[in-house]
């Protein structure tokens, strides 16, 4: 018969209890938002300036940006050979499958000579919620951001859309007025003068699934060179 | 010899150990005190840690413990857990001493998008140099004003510090430097002094672009801005009051003097009084000119207010519930140059009040401590000015202005509205038709008509013989071939109003009244309370629904007037009058009050601008060194050029251009490169679930080390990044730089070169010395 008096004590030393606890005490978690083991920094040209017909210098296409892209999304980019001037056609668009269904996620950006002929965001954000055919406004909000030296809101939507039940995760983003005096519209500066937009639609459950990965891309969307103080 | 020895045994004493652990204690109480009763940590501070009182402590302090321990020589194996703990108490005090010498503290600062690797060292002088993108941190001694410094970076460049104030305050100046007011291509104007009593006089004409008349300028100091803003309102301001029941009668007169007495109108006295109040930060809150019509024959009274600002400016506004919906008579107040007054106030706040000819008011405000916004010319080498816009357009906005233009806007708004409306009610059909025939502008012939019926104070409208077009309309008019039961109703609906006429231009009661005359509906109402035009509504409608039991009228409708007035009754019965304009209006109307204008589209405001300076009042330095602020005057050189120049200490200030736009030059805080550059991704706020209440801050950073990939890392008030060489980040704090939500970050940067080296060795050797110490004791 088993008695507990047959099992051999262990006893762990106070100190190295000690140590351990202190050990454990002083260790931290990781603070990295963007783990290579779960995506990768992918990078998007600027939008062209104006139409070009030749197909070298189409290519000559500047990368301006980069963002965090976890390894599942698919990448579609905008068609090399022709002009993307306008700015109805998309820099880049990933597509999120899971299961049978699928996130669309599109990325726009809005190219300005001056401060007047930017579309506030505001008005994107407008048009947005105008594009549903019914709108759950219980389940509708427009927050402010900022990040990457660009200032905007985002929209949460949720509603009907071409007779489906849809959800838009949406920034509308403009470049800060503190870097925006920085930039002349001479080379690669002339490609930054722009404000993007990112549009994230599919059905709500699946939206919701993925929301943290898009509020991550989002938010890591940035130009690759650093922008210039003004401090 | 002795005395040597007697010195080398002292020092390593138990005695001298309490002295220096006495002395320390007071230095760290005295420094509690400080702080308390100063709120001042960095004078708190400077009286004991960094007091060189304090190092000499330290160095005792180091001194006594390796005396101490080599006053066992020589050593025995009972001496090692002794000897231990001392060697780690040297190593932690020498890890202390050399984080004094070669350690670091400092301020980062990142703006979202960019990065940064120079740390700003707090309570350190130094001037910051630039030239187009290319910097230099140049450190200077306040105290000492005979030494020229250079950098090598601009080695034609020296300055040379010649005076040193420990503490200034600094104004900023903008419309009004010292005694003149300036604005960017005008001739400067001299600022004169203000007393309530005193008229404003000796105005300067001033063109402005955009615009084709002058503006009255002046520039005035007072500690009675709202006194000045009523006086200035006045001057040269005349009102105009028109009688709305007597074309022929129409006084003008000055506003000042109608302010201050009374005077007779259309058999009354008419009381005028003026509202301006302002507020340095919101500008004039609903400023006003307020009339009241008081009859001299009766208990009679009408009031309207006209309001000086916003899209229902200038419009003649009837207080009270009325019969007719108008005041007897109509205000506008005329002034022959728009005016522009700036006047500076006891603070040097400077405020900017627009006036313009028709009596509307405006303002802008300048704070002689904080800009609200600045225009930055090249970089800040062209310098830097604050602008204001006119407010007013150019082109004609009276009140009479406006309702034309709001008659057009109307129209527009019903010919639409009727396109798409599938079926007209009866008054209005019949209306339609009229104008069909008489092949005029349905909606045009609509609003004019109920345009003139509020203006014409008649319960129906019948006056349209002088509106040609209304005159046309209307006889195209047929009763006969509408419903007989309508035409019946509407006659005795203009009946009933012809009775109403004299007891409501008596302002007699009408319940009674209507009891008087057995009015057999009239009790149905008494119970509730009733809008006058309510009345009148309810009562044709309660007409109308008996007509069937009415007995013929004996009157035949031809005139156009008799039409006029029986259609009136008719559009009574359907609720039709002004009102409904006004809800169209309401429906479209606009924060910008000059929209309806034609004109509006093709108007650029006109920026006006003045160049931003400072000035600097000496001043006693405030207890707390943290609220310091103390400026240098500096000469720059550069082979034959000099230019003088005050600055206040501003860490992250304007950088202020010198040799004419050349150099731009800040005095600021000394900094340093670290070895890590720190790119700011994000700063946020974060918020419990539900709720705009934060728990934390964070901040996304990319920290690059020289030949090495960026790594990513996220700082928070409790998470603080530590590189490998001792390098510590520490949010310390989240700001806004602007209303667009652009954010920035302030990171306590941290260095201790020993830590690793000779701090936490030396606490893990006290440690096991003070466990050595114990369990030897115990072993013997």
């Amino acid at each position: 018969m088993l008695n507990h008096k047959n099992f051999p004590s262990v006893q762990i030393p106070p100190l190295i209890f000690f140590i351990f606890l202190l050990l454990t005490a002083c260790s931290s978690a990781p603070t990295d938002k963007y783990p290579s083991k779960k995506g990768s920094w992918q990078e998007f040209s600027g939008r062209d300036w104006a139409e070009i017909r030749n197909e070298d210098a189409l290519l000559m296409r500047p990368v301006v940006y980069r963002a965090f892209v976890p390894f599942q999304w698919e990448r579609k980019d905008a068609d090399t050979q022709k002009s993307i001037k306008d700015t109805m056609k998309p820099i880049c668009e990933y597509t999120i499958h899971d299961s049978n269904m699928k996130i669309r996620l599109t990325i726009h950006t809005f190219p300005f000579n001056d401060s007047s002929s930017r579309i506030p965001c505001m008005a994107q954000i407008t048009r947005w919620k105008d594009q549903f055919q019914e709108i759950d406004l219980l389940f509708t909000f427009t927050t402010q951001e900022s990040h990457g030296g660009f200032c905007g809101l985002k929209l949460e939507a949720q509603g009907i859309y071409q007779n489906e039940k849809c959800k838009i995760l949406a920034w509308s983003m403009q470049l800060a007025q503190e870097h925006e005096r920085r930039l002349t519209d001479q080379g690669l500066d002339k490609y930054k003068l722009a404000d993007y937009t990112i549009k994230v639609m599919g059905s709500p459950f699946l939206v919701e699934k993925h929301k943290k990965e898009i509020q991550n891309f989002a938010n890591s969307f940035e130009f690759i060179e650093e922008l210039q103080t003004t401090l | 010899m002795k005395w040597i020895k007697e010195v080398y045994r002292f020092l390593g004493s138990i005695y001298l150990a309490i002295i220096l652990i006495t002395l320390a204690t007071l230095v760290v109480i005295i420094g509690t005190f400080i702080e308390s009763l100063t709120d001042s940590h960095l004078l708190a501070a400077q009286w004991t840690y960094h007091h060189p009182f304090f190092m000499v402590l330290l160095w005792l302090f180091f001194i006594n413990i390796l005396f101490s321990a080599l006053q066992r020589w020589p050593f025995k194996w009972r001496h090692i857990p002794f000897l231990i703990t001392h060697l780690g108490l040297l190593m932690i005090i020498g890890g202390t001493i050399l984080k004094h010498k070669i350690g670091l503290q400092g301020n980062l600062t990142i703006l979202e998008g960019s990065a940064t690797q120079q740390v700003h060292l707090p309570n350190t002088h130094a001037l910051h140099i630039e030239k187009k993108r290319v910097n230099v941190n140049l450190p200077i001694a306040t105290s000492n004003f005979h030494k020229r410094y250079n950098s090598e970076i601009f080695p034609d460049l020296s300055v040379k510090v010649l005076r040193h104030y420990p503490h200034v305050i600094e104004k900023i100046q903008t419309w009004i430097k010292k005694n003149y007011a300036c604005i960017v291509g005008q001739n400067i104007l001299l600022v004169r002094d203000w007393k309530p009593s005193q008229e404003i006089e000796k105005f300067t004409e001033m063109y402005f672009e955009g615009y084709s008349q002058p503006w009255d300028v002046v520039a005035i100091k007072t500690d009675r801005i709202s006194d000045l803003i009523q006086e200035a309102f006045s001057s040269n301001l005349d009102l105009k009051i028109h009688s709305n029941l007597n074309p022929r009668l129409t006084i003008v007169k000055s506003l000042k003097e109608v302010i201050a007495s009374p005077f007779d109108f259309d058999e009354g006295v008419v009381n005028l009084s003026l509202s301006l109040s302002y507020s340095t930060i919101e500008g004039f809150n609903h400023p006003r000119l307020n009339a009241a019509w008081q009859s001299g024959q009766s208990r009679l009274q009408e009031q309207l207010t006209v309001q000086l600002q916003g899209p229902q400016a200038l419009y003649n506004l009837f207080n009270g519930d009325s019969w007719y919906g108008e005041a007897r008579f109509t205000i506008d107040l005329i002034r022959k140059n728009p005016l522009l007054l700036i006047a500076q106030d006891e603070h040097e706040d400077t405020h900017l009040f627009f006036f313009d000819c028709h009596g509307r008011v405006d303002s802008d405000s300048f704070s002689s401590t904080t800009l609200g916004s600045l225009v930055v010319y090249n970089e800040g080498h062209g310098g830097y000015a604050v602008q204001t816009r006119l407010p007013f357009p150019p082109f004609q906005t009276s009140r009479q202005d406006k309702e034309r233009a709001v008659t057009e806007i109307l129209t527009q708004e019903i010919h639409q509205a009727i396109g798409k409306a599938p079926e007209l009610v009866p008054p209005l059909r019949m209306f339609k038709k009229a104008c069909e025939l008489a092949k005029i502008n349905f909606a045009k012939a609509f609003v004019v008509y109920l345009t003139l019926w509020k203006k014409s104070r008649q319960l129906l409208f019948s006056d349209v013989e002088e509106e040609v077009s209304l005159k046309k309309v209307f006889r195209e008019i047929d009763w006969d071939q509408e419903n007989l039961l309508d035409k019946q109703a509407c006659q005795w609906i203009s009946l009933l109003f012809d009775r109403l006429d004299y007891p409501i231009s008596h302002e007699e009661n009408i319940e009674e009244f209507l009891t008087f005359n057995r009015w057999p509906f009239s009790s149905i109402k008494k119970d509730k309370l009733i809008k006058p035009t309510e009345l009148l509504t309810d009562l044709s409608q309660q007409i109308f629904a008996i007509s069937r039991q009415l007995p013929l009228t004996p009157f035949e409708v031809t005139t156009a007037n008799e039409k006029a007035r029986l259609l009136a009754a008719f559009f009574k019965v359907h609720e039709i009058d002004y009102q409904i304009l006004q809800n169209f209006l309401a429906a479209h109307s606009s924060a910008l009050e000059y929209e309806m204008f034609d004109e509006f589209k093709s108007w650029t405001p006109t920026l006006i601008e003045t160049p931003l300076a400072t000035h600097f009042l000496c001043a006693d330095p405030p207890q707390k060194i943290e609220d310091h602020q103390s400026c240098v005057i500096l000469e720059f050189c550069q082979e034959k050029k000099k230019e003088r120049i005050a600055l206040a200490y501003h860490p992250t200030g304007l950088k202020w251009p010198i040799l004419n736009g050349e150099y731009l030059i800040r005095y600021q805080a000394q900094s340093v490169d670290i070895p890590y550059r720190m790119r700011l991704r994000q700063a946020s706020e974060i918020h419990y679930p539900q709720t705009r209440q934060a728990y934390s801050y964070e901040s996304d950073i990319l920290i690059s080390e020289l030949d090495k990939i960026p790594t990513a890392h996220t700082l928070s008030m409790n998470c603080v990044h530590e590189t490998w060489d001792g390098y510590r980040f520490y949010l310390s704090g989240i700001s806004t730089v602007s209303n667009q939500g652009l954010k920035y970050v302030n990171i306590v940067v941290n260095h201790d070169p020993g830590k690793y080296l000779l701090t936490y060795p030396g606490a893990m050797i006290v440690f096991l010395g003070v466990v050595l110490l114990f369990w030897f004791k115990k072993a013997s």
